[in-house]
Parts: structure tokens; sequence; C-alpha cells
């Protein structure tokens, strides 16, 4: 039974651009493509056909062969093109919507794979160059770092109060494992009550730190706190991740921007709460070892969350909501003493004396040694 | 009479046949054929809308489908002769060609992300120069290998290498020339790939000629200087008038110095721009197919103008309608003149590839002529 599709159809047979006039009918379920003068330029069978392109007036639709993927064949609509369309199997027909609602939800598996890679794995494994970095450049790095945070504030040197302080340092110091120079230095702005550690053993304390502690055990647990995130890369882990992550989503992703900052912002945080609890807990142990009493931490950061500070800098205006204050009921339960410990002062009665007097003298800070 | 009218009509087989073998061979009167561009806005809009939302759902790995989706929509729906162009990519071979250079991109780009701290990283730019004009060469080759008009694919012979020395080279050539080497250097580059390009087994020709594109280059130089000059100098009054007249005075000024500044640019080098389209059409020959542009500097500067209008009032949202207006308006002044009829190509080598040219994504190139 054979059926006249259209007359007069373009057909090319890809071998050629040559237009051929083509009569096309259906006997069974092979195409017949035979030009004017009758002679058979092409069978095609059904179930090897596919649409290439729908018609739209004027111009015609385009039906292939899988068999013959160079073949033309073009049918115009009202032209047979329904009829041909009817024979097709269907998923030969142009992709749809729908389909892409598929390749979505695989892509949409992929992003979250891609999203933990990126978030917990990459950064942990870039984090590990803080080991090998060589000391200079952690050294330039953290004067740098120190440069931007205070670099215009004066530094408090009064000879008894420097004194003070780098005999505590020494004590926490014989217990450190990475044996560099522990360099501290007190800042003399009054507004700020904080403390950091920047890579390569600077570590800056503010005065109202000493000034507003309660005991000589609150500065020592704070500093061993610091001198511990030294110890144990934190700061130069943190920034050659937010570094590392930031710059490669740029560089793989082209411009990510507002993403780009968000995601540096949500790895910061998390990060940041495993390396305090991690200091806490070092400092802890440092302080328990040269018996000094680390509930002067713990009584330092019950002060900080009431005054809603956090250490280190790590909160900052509109993080608040999603920083750590649970965080630090956390910090400040974990830090509990059981036994019920004879300790040292965690310096002379002198020594406590002179450090509040440090900023008597102050002198202009100058990172650039 | 008439029947022996009739007789002498009646012309024997086979010079019949001779007649039409004579006829098919000498083109007829060259005909002119537009180039028919039917797609809608809406759909482009559909598009557009689809692949952004995908991306950032998949931190951009779906540019390589939604791109492919896009070309695809574009190039199936312009037409010449009543036959449809195709595109025959995917987004996969995109893909593919995109994660086997990853490192290289790593490389070429990882220096400059150190670029405030240590500047003399810049020097790390020369190889990022050299590079795009690989990727450009290979993006364009895929393009062509993907592309088919009559069930004829396209086809790029030549080097990469070759042509990305000479882009570089050229560059140089611009910086050492302050720029006066621009035209000549444009259709340099243009010569180098269309005198290897291929419809199926016809081999395209341009011999383009920089004189006069350099008369319209000069235009734009002169335009470009005579409206700096004018708003700079109109930026200086505005912002001495609003030290007598206030902070807002000072501000209207600087925007609206900013504007003219920005809009100066792409105004004056809109003349340049027209005549470059216009030579890189007359110049071009395929098999007995030549071409014409039609457009009008006026015309480009109206079209950007415009452009400009609809992003900053529709706030972005107009995105979709401006990229069909640019489809538009490049389908609307290309002319193809010759007979389409008698115009035969073979199918041609298979250029090979199994997958896009990678370093195109790192350079976000768009290689096509629509």
């Amino acid at each position: 039974m054979s059926v006249s599709v259209v007359k007069s159809a373009k057909y090319y047979d890809g071998k050629t651009s040559k237009a051929h006039i083509v009569d096309v009918v259906l006997s069974g379920s092979i195409l017949h493509i035979t030009d004017e003068r009758g002679k058979e330029l092409a069978a095609w069978s059904l179930p090897t056909l596919k649409i290439i392109e729908p018609p739209s007036p004027p111009v015609a639709g385009i039906i292939g062969s899988d068999k013959y993927p160079d073949a033309r064949l073009n049918i115009e609509a009202g032209k047979g093109w329904n009829y041909i369309k009817s024979r097709i199997p269907n998923n030969k027909r142009t992709k749809r919507l729908p389909t892409h609602l598929g390749a979505f939800i695989s892509y949409s598996v992929l992003a979250i794979i891609s999203l933990a890679f990126l978030f917990v794995m990459f950064p942990r494994i870039i984090g590990n160059l803080a080991y090998i970095i060589p000391q200079t450049w952690e050294d330039a790095l953290g004067k740098q770092v120190l440069a931007t945070m205070a670099g215009n504030d004066k530094i408090c040197v009064a000879r008894a109060g420097k004194d003070a302080i780098d005999r505590l340092t020494k004590k926490i110091q014989s217990q450190m494992q990475r044996k560099i120079e522990y360099d501290i230095r007190v800042i003399d702005n009054s507004y700020v009550t904080n403390a950091f550690a920047a890579p390569g053993g600077h570590i800056i304390i503010y005065r109202s730190i000493i000034e507003e502690a309660g005991s000589p055990e609150e500065v020592a647990g704070v500093l061993a706190h610091e001198m511990a995130h030294v110890e144990q890369y934190h700061t130069t882990k943190a920034l050659i991740r937010n570094i590392g992550l930031g710059f490669t989503l740029s560089m793989i992703f082209g411009d990510v921007g507002t993403l780009e900052s968000v995601a540096q912002l949500l790895s910061q945080m998390s990060y940041s709460r495993e390396d305090e609890s991690a200091a806490d807990m070092r400092a802890k142990e440092i302080l328990n070892a040269i018996n000094i009493d680390p509930r002067g931490l713990q009584d330092f950061l019950v002060r900080m969350s009431e005054q809603e500070i956090d250490l280190d800098f790590k909160g900052s205006e509109y993080l608040k909501y999603l920083s750590s204050h649970p965080d630090t009921k956390e910090r400040i339960k974990a830090l509990n003493q059981d036994e019920n410990r004879e300790y040292n002062t965690a310096m002379s009665y002198d020594d406590w004396e002179a450090l509040l007097s440090v900023c008597d003298k102050t002198k202009p800070a100058n990172y650039g040694k | 009479m008439n029947e022996e009218a009739e007789l002498s009509l009646e012309e024997p087989e086979d010079i019949k046949q001779e007649v039409s073998a004579t006829k098919s061979m000498k083109p007829s009167k060259p005909k002119k054929y537009d180039l028919v561009y039917d797609g809608k806005t809406g759909s482009i809009y559909k598009i557009v809308l689809l692949d952004l939302l995908l991306r950032i759902i998949t931190l951009n790995i779906y540019s390589f489908w939604g791109k492919t989706r896009f070309r695809k929509y574009v190039v199936s729906h312009h037409s010449l002769g009543g036959d449809r162009f195709e595109y025959t990519g995917t987004g996969g071979e995109l893909f593919k060609g995109f994660l086997k250079v990853l490192p290289i991109l790593v490389i070429l780009f990882a220096p400059l992300a150190f670029l405030e701290a240590y500047p003399v990283l810049a020097i790390f730019y020369i190889p990022l120069i050299y590079c795009y004009g690989i990727a450009v060469y290979g993006a364009t080759r895929y393009r062509y290998s993907r592309s088919r008009w009559r069930g004829i694919r396209g086809y790029l012979d030549g080097s990469t290498t070759g042509y990305a020395n000479l882009a570089f080279g050229r560059m140089l050539l611009n910086i050492v020339t302050l720029g006066f080497a621009i035209p000549a250097s444009d259709i340099a580059k243009h010569k180098y790939i269309m005198n290897n390009s291929y419809f199926g087994n016809v081999k395209a020709e341009f011999n383009g000629d920089s004189k006069v594109l350099f008369g319209a280059y000069m235009k734009s130089i002169f335009l470009i200087f005579l409206l700096m000059i004018l708003f700079l100098g109109g930026i200086f009054l505005s912002i001495g008038a609003s030290l007598t007249m206030g902070k807002t005075t000072a501000i209207i000024g600087i925007a609206v110095g900013f504007i003219g500044v920005t809009l100066i640019f792409p105004i004056a080098r809109s003349i340049y721009t027209a005549a470059l389209m216009r030579e890189k059409m007359r110049g071009l020959k395929i098999g007995n197919l030549k071409f014409m542009n039609t457009v009008g500097a006026m015309d480009l500067i109206k079209h950007k103008l415009a452009n400009l209008f609809i992003m900053l009032f529709t706030l972005g949202f107009g995105i979709p309608y401006i990229l069909q207006r640019n489809i538009k308006f490049n389908a609307r002044y290309n002319i193809i003149m010759g007979d389409l009829d008698a115009f035969q190509a073979e199918q041609g080598k298979d250029q090979g590839l199994s997958s896009g040219e990678g370093l195109e994504a790192g350079f976000d190139i768009d290689a096509g002529f629509f």
C-alpha cells in the first residue's frame, strides 16, 4: 500500500549541496524518495527517521535519517509535514523543555556534589599548604596582616610591662611544639577589646584586654589561646583557604561575584569554629602543663559573651546572628575543670602591676621590620 | 505559417541537452538573497532565563549546554534560499573540551590572581593573550565543523598556532604604531580565517582592502578625540560651577560626563565598526556567491543607543530582547548575491573534532557568524 506523502519536495543527499526536487512515497514502512524522472534517490525506513527542525512558514521543516546522517529532506507545513511527523517515533522529535527538566535534576545532584567538594574537601586540602610555606614568607604575610589591622595604632612599650608579658610568653612558649619567635605586642587603642594571632607568630593584644581583666590568669588564657592558633597554623591556613577558594572559584567559573564572597564568608565561619575549639583545648593543655589555672580563659570568655565580643575578630556586624553565641557557651563549658587543683599565679604581683601600666609608654608600630 | 513556426521550435534532443548544459554552467543573472531570521523574542527569553537559572544551580557548569541550546536556536532559525542552517554541536562536546584544557587554564590564570601584591606578575598576561588567539581559531573551527547548510558542513583549514602567531604579531604592531595599524590588522586576521574557510569542498576567498577602512578609522579617532575634549571640558566646567552651586550639581555633572564618555567610544567607534562589517562582506567570495553588507554608521549608532536605553530602562531584564535585536540587525544588513540554484558544493573533509575548543570557555568566546 503506497501513500504519496508529498510531491515536489526538496532533497539533499548530503554528498553535494545540489537540491533535488523529489516525490516522497510511503510504502509499508519505507519512505521512497524519487526524483522527477522517477529515479529512486533514497529509501529511508521509518524507524530511522528523525525530525531535525520543525517547519515555520515559509521555511520548510527538515527530516533526516539516522542511517544517512548527512542527507536532508525538506517538507513544508501543510504539504505532508503532519503526515510524516505522525510516522516518526516519539523520541526522535526535537528536545523540548521536559528533557531539560531531567537534565536540571541531574545537574542539581552534580552541583551538590561539587559544592560538597568545594566547601569541605578542597579547602582542607589546600589549607595544608600552610605547612610548607617558608618561614620568611609566613613572617612577611603576618606583618602585612598586622599592618592592615593595626598599622595606625601605637604599641605599648613600658619596660617593666614588656618584661612581664615576655616572662609569661616564655613560660607558655616552653610548651609549644613550634619553635619560632613568638612576638607579642600590646596595642594602644582603648576602643577595641580583642586579640589576634597573625601568621608567623605575630600576636596583638589590645590594652583593654589587660586593663579589664579580672586576673592575670585571664591574660594568660588569652595569650595561650592565641599562641595555640600560631602553633597550629590556623590563621595561615584560613588565609590560604579563603584566597584559594575565592581564587579557584573565580578562575574556573569566570567572575562569580557575589556567590563567591558568600561562599568565602561561609567557609571562613565554619572553620573558625573548629579552630577556636582547638585553640581553647590546646591552651587548656598548655596552661595545665605550666601550672596556671585555665579557668582564667573561661572567665574571659564569659565576660566577652556578656559584652557580645568575639575573640579573634571572628564575628562581624552582619554575621552576628549567624555567629557563635551558642558557640561561645559550648566553649565555656568545654573549659570546665573537674579536679580541684592548686595552681600557681600566672605572674608575680609586681609583674601584674607592671603589665597594667605597660601603656604608660608608647611608640609607633613599625611593621616594616 | 504557424505549423512551420512550431516545427522550427522543436529542437532535436542532443541540441536541447547541450543548451541546457551550458545553461547550468553559466550562472544566470545574479540574484539577491536575504539572510532570513525567523526566531522569536519569546523563545529567546525562555532559553536565556532557563540557562540563567540552571547556571546558578550548577555553579555555571550548565553554561556549556545553555550556550549550545542558544546557538542551536539562533542558527536553526536562520535560512538562506529557503533552506535552514543547522548547528549540530552538543553541550557535552564543549564540556569535554573544557575538562581537557582545565589544567592549562589554571596555569594561565593562576599568576594573575596575585597581581595586586606582585605587579611584576603582569608579564603573565603575555601567554594569556597568545592563548586568546588559539582559543578564537579553535572555537571558530569547532563551530564550522558543527554547522551545516543543505547538508554540507563547514571546515576550517590552516593552523591554530599560525593564526595565534599572526594575531599576536598584529597586536604588537598595533601597539607600536599607536593604533594606526588596527584597520590593516583586522583585515589581515580576517583574511587568514576566511582564506582557510570551506563550505564543503568549496574554498572561500577573501580580498579585503584596508585602505578605505583606514579612512573610516581615522574619522572614528577624530570623532573620539573631539567628543572627549567636549565632554571633559564640560565636566571641568560643571565642577567649576558646582564649587559655587553645590554638591548635587557636581554629581550630576560628573554623572553626565561619565555617561558621555562611556557613550563616546561605542558611538564614535561605530563609524569604523560599520565600515569593517561592510568590507568583510565586500571582499568575500564563496563559489559563485558574493556578499554585501549594507549597514551604515548611523544604523549601527542608532541600534547601539537603543540597546543602551533598553538596558537602562528595563534594569537588565531586557537583555534577551537586546540579543534578539542584535541577531535581527545582523540578518537585516547581510545580502548574498549569486545563483544559489547553480551553487554546488560537495561534502568536504571531516574536521575530525570530538570535542569543543576548551580554551574558549576560559575566555568566554562566541565565534559564530550569527
